[in-house]
């Protein structure tokens, strides 16, 4: 059974998807020593430089549905028809790998369907904070995060899907017939995917109480810190401590788990330098 | 396998710690029936000499270990009794990473001697397949939210009670207590680096620093557990002692942000950490001929 990691990564007028999924995949090589094939899924160009740690690059199935949008979520949906593998860990662009986690995948092959639904602070703590999850909490909908999910190609992950493209073509009305007032004014994959378990009746095959799969959200009103003393962009109020083997330290917490750094200026040129020097690139 | 408490002294102008520490050695015997050594100075054994006499010490410990004072070390801080009263006092607190190789034990359960023992609970540690033993977790009287874990500073590392440390002859006891050493010898640079709030060098910060340490820089996963108890409970300087009878205290306990308002509150079996050191200087002697 092939397994690897997909990246989605469509550039935005002023983000570069494309780079930082490139970061994400030389994090990924420099770090897994078992499960390390990487593919991106994307519609622009991918530079000769980046194409040699992607061992695939795939076109975006059919039309792409987000061409005319800022946020990019509109292709989220086609995760199952992008995958050149049997088994596939869909990862957000804007993370990083800090050490490895393979020996994860024989824990997550025992699911079809496998997401976090507990991501933690840089202190590891869970994050128990909801102030983004209100329509999750009012409405019952498992708390679903698609920046780190499992899938392997079976029958519940091709359920799963086909209902999620459902919701993605009707949004506004599911949100409207099952969603109370909390309801997003747009759609979002979060909120979609958990729908779609939820209208299926399959939480119990999707989730666990496991302490993996997991990822550090770094959004700052989920850090557990009162808001006060941590600005909205947190970069402005944590140091980071990046090392030349590419270890990194948020304030006074070494990092280990997938990183999901979530402001884009972060990443500076420096790490991605570091990065390709540690795999010899 | 020899185990014991082991306790530490050292007077200031107004705590006699001394005191305290005869009046808790007495509720250790009684509960835990273990040895009792106490590490202490020559000018505060000089005057547990006058004003408790030798011979009672001497029946309170088992051993006393006697080290110089730097005199040098200043760290002044403020005692709280209650929320009324407040003095700027020395606290000599930096010898404890000392405690690893003066206890005389092979298993030591090292005490603040302010941690009252009202119970047997911390017998259970004598055993453990755990080398270490120290507790974040802790609860207060009268509180009505669980046990719960502090962190140094708002956006700080997870906070550890240097109250009381089990330990054995270990290597990993042993790189621990070096930690602290070394943490205590560059305070400044690590109470900048981990955003402590004063400069007030305390046990409590160099252990909690040295156990994220010895984590990999993380509280994830401790490789120190805690100790076999519910948590510490703390009652903060700002309560008072009402009464003492035999493993039992009624304690006046501050309501939070309601200053001098003050609900009866007992504990009864229960190890306490009274931080009010005047209210238990008040009620020492009562302690003691309870105890004695």
């Amino acid at each position: 059974m092939s397994k690897g990691y997909l990246i989605l990564a469509q550039n935005s007028s002023s983000t570069d998807y494309v780079r930082m999924a490139y970061a994400l995949a030389l994090s990924i090589k420099g770090t897994q020593l078992g499960v390390n094939q990487v593919a991106i899924a994307t519609n622009d160009e991918v530079p000769e430089k980046y194409k040699t740690v992607f061992d695939h690059i795939v076109k975006i199935p059919w039309f792409d549905h987000a061409k005319n949008s800022t946020w990019k979520i509109e292709n989220t949906w086609k995760f199952y028809y992008m995958t050149p593998f049997e088994e596939t860990v869909v990862l957000d662009a804007d993370m990083l790998f800090p050490t490895d986690i393979s020996y994860w995948w024989d824990v997550l092959s025992s699911k079809d369907v496998w997401a976090t639904n507990k991501p933690r602070t840089f202190r590891g703590e869970v994050i128990t904070s909801t102030k983004y999850r209100q329509v999750h909490v009012s409405n019952d909908l498992p708390h679903f995060y698609i920046a780190f999910f499992y899938f392997k190609k079976s029958d519940l992950a091709t359920e799963l899907f086909k209902m999620t493209n459902i919701i993605f073509d009707n949004w506004e009305r599911f949100y409207y017939t099952y969603l109370d007032e909390t309801r997003p004014k747009f759609n979002s994959g979060d909120v979609a995917y958990a729908l779609a378990i939820k209208l299926l009746g399959i939480e119990n095959e999707c989730f666990d109480t496991n302490s993996i799969p997991t990822f550090v959200h770094m959004k700052s009103a989920l850090q557990n810190i009162d808001e006060k003393y941590i600005s909205e962009d947190w970069t402005k109020s944590i140091p980071t401590y990046f090392t030349e083997d590419c270890k990194f330290k948020i304030g006074n917490y070494e990092q280990y788990l997938p990183f999901h750094y979530q402001i884009k200026e972060w990443l500076t040129d420096d790490m991605i330098n570091k990065l390709e020097r540690k795999i010899d690139l | 396998m020899t185990n014991g408490v082991l306790m530490y002294a050292h007077n200031n102008l107004e705590i006699d710690y001394l005191k305290i520490a005869c009046a808790n050695a007495l509720m250790i015997q009684k509960n835990l029936h273990v040895p009792i050594s106490l590490i202490t100075d020559i000018s505060t054994y000089n005057w547990g000499k006058k004003s408790l006499t030798e011979k009672f010490i001497e029946k309170c410990f088992d051993k006393i270990i006697f080290i110089d004072k730097n005199h040098r070390f200043i760290n002044e801080r403020n005692f709280n009794d209650t929320s009324f009263t407040t003095k700027n006092l020395q606290f000599y607190n930096c010898n404890h990473w000392k405690a690893y190789e003066l206890t005389p034990y092979d298993e030591t359960l090292f005490i603040d001697c302010d941690y009252l023992i009202m119970s047997s609970s911390l017998n259970n540690c004598w055993g453990s397949r755990n080398d270490v033993m120290i507790n974040h977790t802790i609860y207060s009287p009268y509180d009505q939210i669980l046990p719960y874990s502090k962190t140094v500073d708002d956006m700080g590392i997870k906070q550890y009670w240097a109250t009381v440390i089990y330990f054995r002859k270990s290597p990993l006891a042993k790189h621990l207590f070096s930690l602290v050493q070394h943490i205590q010898k560059n305070y400044s640079y690590y109470k900048d680096l981990y955003y402590f709030s004063s400069g007030l060098y305390r046990n409590d910060h160099a252990f909690s620093v040295a156990i994220h340490m010895l984590n990999g820089f993380n509280d994830f996963e401790s490789i120190i557990t805690e100790l076999p108890i519910l948590g510490l409970l703390m009652s903060w300087d700002v309560n008072d002692i009402h009464s003492v009878k035999l493993n039992d205290i009624i304690l006046y306990v501050e309501r939070s942000e309601s200053k001098g308002n003050y609900i009866l509150s007992r504990i009864k079996d229960t190890d306490v950490h009274i931080m009010n050191k005047w209210a238990i200087n008040r009620h020492s002697d009562e302690l003691i001929k309870l105890y004695e």
